[in-house]
């Protein structure tokens, strides 16, 4: 048992990633050193959201994606007690998220980064500050950079009412681009460039000192009508000038720049394998589908649960081996007694036929042929005398 | 209709002309009455008027009067009266002629309804004549029919007595005819016996003959069949002999068959139950064969149940290997690493409102507290139940010891452990003289005082025996004279610090040198 843990009540936080057709929601643990595994996946669930309840990031039924929330949780905790609150980072496509990167002089201090940053706002956003929520990160703070991003605040406020239903608290709001440089990141040190395609759109990020720098992203809708959707060359074609417009803005740019080696492919596989190679040959660049880096975490629950399985198996071949040895026995065993039944039918009716004849034969003898004589001669004799009486 | 509806008809309308009679009667009189009252009423006004013209005519006699001599004030005065007088009459006259006018109104009314009763009185009774005449019709029919059927019984009687006399007739012509043919046949029959006599007397000679001829037969047959008889008696004789030499090897044949006939019941007997032994065991056997192969396949679906369940359970809980999770995912497990990140340390970007992490914050501080109430409840629960359990078991094993007690002393006592209880009990009574002892020690000095200062020259004390002073202390001793003894006791009774103290009498028979024995107890 981690001491630590109990003592300080350490509350898990998940990651929840929400699209316009799925939810998805990730538990990592962070394993101590010593153990030598890092990160492992603790538990990952996924559901399919019904049409039309979020379109182009915006929800459009609130209900029909409360549901869907409530079936999430109660699919992570199966036969656990349901928490009252299930803190969560959420990630939501990076389509309808501005964002830009701020360089500033060298001359300006940390302290005042976050004053010049404030001024700055006030006048180079393309939506009113009061009208978004908005936020920033330094992403170098040698080259003094600093990344922005804002969004309109229906759209946070649509999901905010949504998770104020179900017991999930967002503790952070992030873009897709952001929680894929951050897993990236982890094993990769050169500046490069990711791409997320799904059934909504692409997203295209620049990453640089494992920190983003640039993104740019698009929905298939607003380009494509509804029968060039149903078809992969089109959509290959936008991602593809996309991926090549965005590396290369980045290389040229002025504000930001760094040469750009590799690109990273994450989606639905069916989605991005058309991609690998046709994007090799006109890039030039390595074209990477990563992995998931984590190993999965075999539950303790799990392994009770196989166990169980296995000794009730074993308890059961046993208690099949019992009934079957158990009915073969007695099988016998009745048979054994019917044969022997049998035979002391037999006998008795032999018997039965032994005690007749001595009966018989008992008659015989009590009958000899004298008496029998003695018996014809004392009746011819009464016969004599009645005819003798009549006349 | 019958007569007798008719009859109930009449009864009924009868009923109903006494009834509308009595109504008639009644409207009658009450016409009579209220024209009567209108007349009287009508004499009344004719009264008042005759009354009111009289005064009318005398007023305006005064009026001419008045007006011949000019005087106008009161012609003027005579007219009011007159006028007043007219008036009072017609104020009078109309409520009285309304009255009468609504009694005219009643009285007529009455009228008609008296009308209209006789009316249908007269109805009633056309109503009652026709069906009296219906009545009349039918006894008439009655009378008819009861003449007509007199007439038809006394034609039957006629022909009743003419059929008598014809059989009479007829039975006398018989009779005679009888009588004739009876003379006949009893001629016939004279003769017939006659001739029959004859034969008879033929046929017995002949039946006679016969018999003797029999009788001879049968005598020869008899001898033949007494010879016969002889012959079989002797032959039966014979036989007898010879069975008897016979019935000495049967008997040893039966006894030998009835011998194995015993040894083959006896084996059927011990067959029977040696197969019924069997059956009941087949039936035990095939009963607990099904008991147990229920017993254990209810036990097996019980298994099986549970191991569907569980992999029921292991469905839910289970999570797709790392090779069949697409890298979709990973913009989840990006977001859920950055869940590891402690908060204090996240200064990542956060498109959430103010006031977000703060909510957080206090939620974690509510669980922590929430975490103390139960760690601080969990704590004093296992105390209450540590003190309870040590509570329990030292309350055990001291009933324990308890019980362990009572065995002992209810067990039974054998020769040596008397022994030690008797040991134990003679040394627990010398720890208790001891300590009484003990306790007495200083009373003993005080006794021995006491006795000393009591003495009377002349008894000399040879001896004290005392256990304790609660039970009596015996004084042995001798004194010189009867006197010396009688004064010591006097000392002793007289003593404050004695008290029951006793000499036998029987000491005093002596004079001197008397042994003596002083019992006394000691004042608490």
């Amino acid at each position: 048992m981690d001491i630590k843990k109990f003592l300080t009540t350490e509350e898990k936080i998940a990651g929840l990633a929400i699209s316009d057709s799925k939810i998805s929601i990730a538990f990592l643990k962070s394993l101590p050193r010593i153990k030598g595994k890092g990160i492992i996946i603790e538990n990952l669930k996924e559901i399919n959201l019904p049409e039309g309840t979020i379109e182009q990031g915006i929800v459009k039924n609130k209900t029909s994606l409360i549901n869907g929330f409530k079936k999430l949780v109660l699919d992570v905790f199966p036969s656990k007690k349901i928490p009252k609150i299930l803190p969560v980072i959420l990630s939501l496509p990076s389509q309808k998220i501005y964002s830009q990167l701020f360089d500033f002089p060298d001359r300006i201090t940390y302290d005042r980064l976050e004053e010049s940053m404030k001024l700055t706002i006030g006048f180079s956003l393309p939506l009113k500050a009061e009208d978004c929520y908005l936020d920033w990160e330094t992403s170098s703070f040698e080259e003094k950079k600093v990344l922005l991003a804002l969004i309109k605040k229906e759209i946070v406020d649509s999901y905010l009412e949504v998770f104020n239903k179900v017991p999930i608290l967002p503790i952070a709001c992030e873009l897709y681009s952001l929680s894929l440089n951050r897993i990236i990141s982890s094993f990769e040190e050169n500046p490069f460039c990711l791409a997320f395609i799904d059934s909504q759109g692409v997203e295209v990020g620049i990453s640089k000192g494992k920190t983003l720098r640039f993104m740019e992203g698009l929905y298939w809708k607003d380009r494509l009508s509804s029968a060039e959707m149903q078809k992969v060359e089109e959509k290959k074609k936008i991602t593809e000038e996309l991926i090549l417009k965005t590396i290369n803005f980045y290389q040229t740019d002025k504000t930001d720049s760094d040469f750009i080696e590799k690109i990273y492919l994450i989606g639905e596989f069916s989605e991005i394998s058309p991609l690998l190679n046709s994007l090799k040959e006109k890039s030039g660049k390595e074209v990477i589908i990563p992995k998931v880096p984590f190993e999965i975490e075999v539950s303790k629950k799990i392994e009770q649960i196989k166990s169980k399985i296995l000794k009730l198996t074993n308890l059961e071949n046993e208690k099949k081996k019992e009934l079957k040895d158990f009915e073969e026995k007695n099988k016998k065993e009745i048979t054994e007694i019917k044969n022997k039944l049998a035979e002391l039918k037999e006998q008795k009716e032999k018997t039965i036929k032994e005690l007749a004849d001595l009966q018989i034969q008992k008659g015989k003898v009590l009958i000899s042929d004298t008496k029998k004589e003695i018996e014809k001669a004392k009746v011819e004799l009464a016969e004599l005398k009645k005819q003798k009486k009549l006349l | 209709m019958n007569k007798k509806d008719v009859k109930d008809e009449i009864r009924k309308l009868s009923d109903l002309e006494r009834k509308k009679e009595r109504e008639l009667k009644d409207s009658e009189n009450k016409t009579k009455r209220e024209i009567e009252k209108t007349k009287a009423e009508f004499e009344k006004l004719d009264r008042y008027r005759e009354n009111v013209a009289k005064k009318l005519t005398i007023l305006e006699e005064q009026r001419k009067k008045a007006e011949d001599s000019k005087k106008e004030g009161e012609v003027a005065k005579i007219k009011l009266e007159i006028e007043r007088e007219l008036k009072k009459q017609e104020d009078s006259v109309s409520p009285i002629t309304a009255s009468l006018e609504k009694q005219k109104l009643r009285t007529e009314s009455l009228m008609e309804e008296s009308k209209k009763a006789k009316n249908e009185l007269l109805e009633l009774r056309k109503q009652k004549e026709a069906e009296i005449k219906k009545l009349s019709d039918f006894e008439a029919r009655e009378k008819e029919e009861i003449r007509l059927e007199e007439e038809k019984k006394k034609q039957a009687l006629l022909l009743e007595k003419q059929k008598k006399e014809q059989a009479i007739i007829k039975k006398k012509r018989e009779a005679e005819e009888k009588k004739k043919l009876e003379i006949e046949r009893r001629e016939r029959e004279r003769l017939e016996a006659e001739k029959r006599r004859e034969g008879e007397k033929r046929k017995r000679e002949e039946e006679l003959r016969k018999k003797k001829e029999k009788e001879k037969q049968k005598m020869a047959e008899i001898e033949r069949l007494s010879n016969l008889e002889k012959e079989k008696e002797k032959k039966i004789k014979d036989l007898e002999v010879l069975s008897g030499k016979e019935t000495k090897k049967t008997k040893i044949a039966i006894q030998k068959i009835e011998k194995s006939k015993k040894e083959k019941e006896q084996e059927i007997k011990s067959l029977t139950k040696l197969e019924k032994e069997k059956e009941n065991k087949l039936k035990n056997l095939e009963n607990i064969s099904k008991k147990t192969i229920e017993k254990l396949k209810s036990k097996l679906e019980k298994l099986q149940k549970s191991k569907e369940k569980e992999t029921g359970k292991i469905s839910a809980f289970e999570i797709p290997q790392v090779d069949q999770i697409t890298n979709r995912f990973l913009v989840t497990f990006g977001a859920s690493l950055r869940g590891l990140i402690p908060r204090a340390k996240d200064t990542f970007i956060s498109l959430l409102p103010v006031g977000t992490e703060e909510r957080y914050t206090k939620s974690r501080v509510l669980s922590l507290l929430n975490f103390v109430r139960n760690w601080a409840a969990v704590t004093a629960l296992i105390l209450i139940i540590l003190f309870g359990g040590v509570y329990f078991l030292v309350n055990k094993f001291n009933s324990n010891i308890e019980k362990e007690l009572t065995n002992l002393q209810t067990r039974p006592v054998t020769e040596e452990l008397q022994k030690i209880r008797d040991k134990a009990s003679g040394f627990n009574e010398s720890i208790v003289l001891m300590e009484s002892l003990e306790k007495e020690i200083s009373r003993w000095s005080k006794l021995l005082e006491e006795l000393d200062k009591n003495q009377v020259s002349g008894v000399i004390f040879t001896g004290l025996e005392a256990k304790s002073f609660q039970r009596g202390i015996t004084l042995k001793g001798i004194a010189e004279k009867r006197e010396d003894i009688l004064a010591f006791r006097e000392n002793l009774t007289k003593s404050e610090f004695f008290t029951d103290v006793n000499i036998p009498t029987k000491i005093l028979e002596k004079a001197e040198e008397v042994p003596f024995i002083v019992t006394f107890k000691i004042k608490e």
